[in-house]
């Protein structure tokens, strides 16, 4: 561990909440990685890897690198939120999906989750900068 | 705010009476109850067997129903993932129940005759009395007058597929499974829609790319007056997705399709919508249609 990352962490250390929504947004996706894997599909491991890989690398590097990869991170968490919402709606509004396994899925549990993971995503975008602030 | 409905499942016995012993009854009684005709135990109604719910409760019926040969009915679950690995990125993977039960045989044999249908209807309040409740009450009445033979020379296994309308994953999963097993499997047999004959010719589309079983339904269904019309298929790169028959072909077991004349153009105009009820099915043709696989799977399990 470089010096870089001793400070990262000291900071991500004063930050628990902060910590604690980027580490549950990266744990979410993991395991739905590896739940994948497990019946054959590698797409979703490989993606959140990749990642992964550039927190551990970016981190090595520089805070302003640690805080680009945070900042790719909560916007695909928003890309994907809201593709979630949007689906949600159209299945509810404007026309229902067709496919049974889909349409479970964009249920009121579905809904909240998508909220909370958009909330979590703004979250990490805003208070990137204070995080850093010296 | 979005906001999902969903009915409660009812934990009661759904078959609280006795099927009438009548061939022709009891396969109406099943239709009936399987397309929301009938009322179920306790005042359940199966009004479509699209959603999860629905499914669920379609499961326990179909349990039921098996036990009422007087053998296991045993839940095949799996995970698989979406067909686009995009969607896996979305979305949780594809998740439901295979219910099947085996008519053992009568001398410890290892050979198994599969006999498959689906049980999920096409779309969202689809009752689905033709796609696929006559497939399923077919089965049953095969695998119960079967039972009844003093001689069975092979295995029977009855079983229902769930998600057939969602790209055959329920049939996928189970052929995996019939992989692992270590069955001897000497044939699988799929039926999909069975109950509509609109020109009353009582004719049967088989598809197989098997010869010996196109030559068995033909020569039974001579012997019977019952027109045949065969699709004899390729196996080798075989890459079709319509019904529950297509996904056992690469997998290279000896398979045939059996059902209305679907591609022949006399087939149920009512499939996968809200008019596809118990009204439109034609019972009689079902019948026809049931007696004639019962013979030849009679034929195969005996010989």
């Amino acid at each position: 561990m470089n010096t870089t990352q001793r400070n990262i962490l000291g900071v991500l250390k004063k930050h628990f909440v902060y910590t604690a929504v980027l580490a549950i947004s990266l744990l979410f996706f993991l395991y739905k990685g590896l739940t994948y894997l497990i019946i054959g599909s590698y797409v979703p491991f490989v993606l959140i890897s990749v990642v992964v890989m550039l927190f551990i690398l970016s981190s090595r590097k520089s805070e302003k690198s640690f805080k680009k990869i945070i900042t790719t991170w909560g916007v695909l968490i928003i890309i994907w939120s809201f593709v979630r919402l949007l689906l949600s709606i159209v299945n509810h509004f404007v026309k229902p999906i067709p496919e049974s396994h889909i349409s479970n899925q964009l249920g009121i549990y579905s809904f909240i989750l998508s909220i909370l993971f958009l909330s979590g995503a703004i979250y990490l975008l805003k208070y990137k900068r204070k995080l850093f602030n010296k | 705010m979005v906001i999902s409905c969903q009915d409660k499942v009812n934990n009661g016995v759904l078959l609280t009476e006795n099927l009438p012993n009548n061939k022709a009854d009891y396969q109406k009684t099943i239709i009936g109850q399987l397309s929301g005709k009938y009322t179920l135990g306790n005042n359940t109604t199966i009004k479509s067997r699209w959603s999860k719910d629905e499914r669920e409760l379609t499961k326990r019926y179909l349990k039921e129903l098996i036990s009422t040969l007087g053998i296991e009915a045993k839940e095949h679950k799996y995970t698989s993932p979406n067909l686009n690995p995009g969607i896996d990125l979305i979305f949780n993977p594809f998740k439901g129940s295979n219910i099947y039960g085996i008519l053992p045989s009568t001398n410890n044999s290892s050979d198994y005759v599969i006999l498959g249908g689906h049980y999920d209807s096409g779309k969202r309040n689809a009752p689905g009395a033709i796609d696929n409740a006559t497939g399923i009450a077919l089965i049953y009445s095969v695998a119960k007058e079967l039972s009844r033979l003093q001689r069975r020379n092979k295995n029977i296994v009855i079983v229902f597929f769930d998600q057939e309308e969602e790209e055959l994953i329920g049939s996928k999963a189970f052929a995996r499974l019939l992989k692992k097993k270590s069955w001897n499997i000497h044939s699988i047999h799929c039926f999909d829609m069975v109950g509509w004959d609109g020109d009353n010719d009582k004719a049967m589309e088989i598809f197989s790319g098997t010869e010996s079983l196109i030559n068995l339904y033909k020569s039974i269904a001579d012997q019977k007056g019952i027109p045949i019309k065969d699709i004899k298929i390729n196996p080798v790169g075989y890459d079709n997705s319509s019904t529950d028959f297509d996904v056992f072909v690469p997998f290279g077991f000896n398979v045939i399709g059996a059902g209305e004349c679907f591609y022949h153009r006399d087939s149920t105009p009512y499939k996968d919508s809200p008019d596809d009820t118990y009204e439109t099915v034609n019972f009689e043709y079902l019948l026809s249609c049931t007696n004639l696989i019962e013979n030849i799977v009679e034929k195969i399990v005996t010989e």
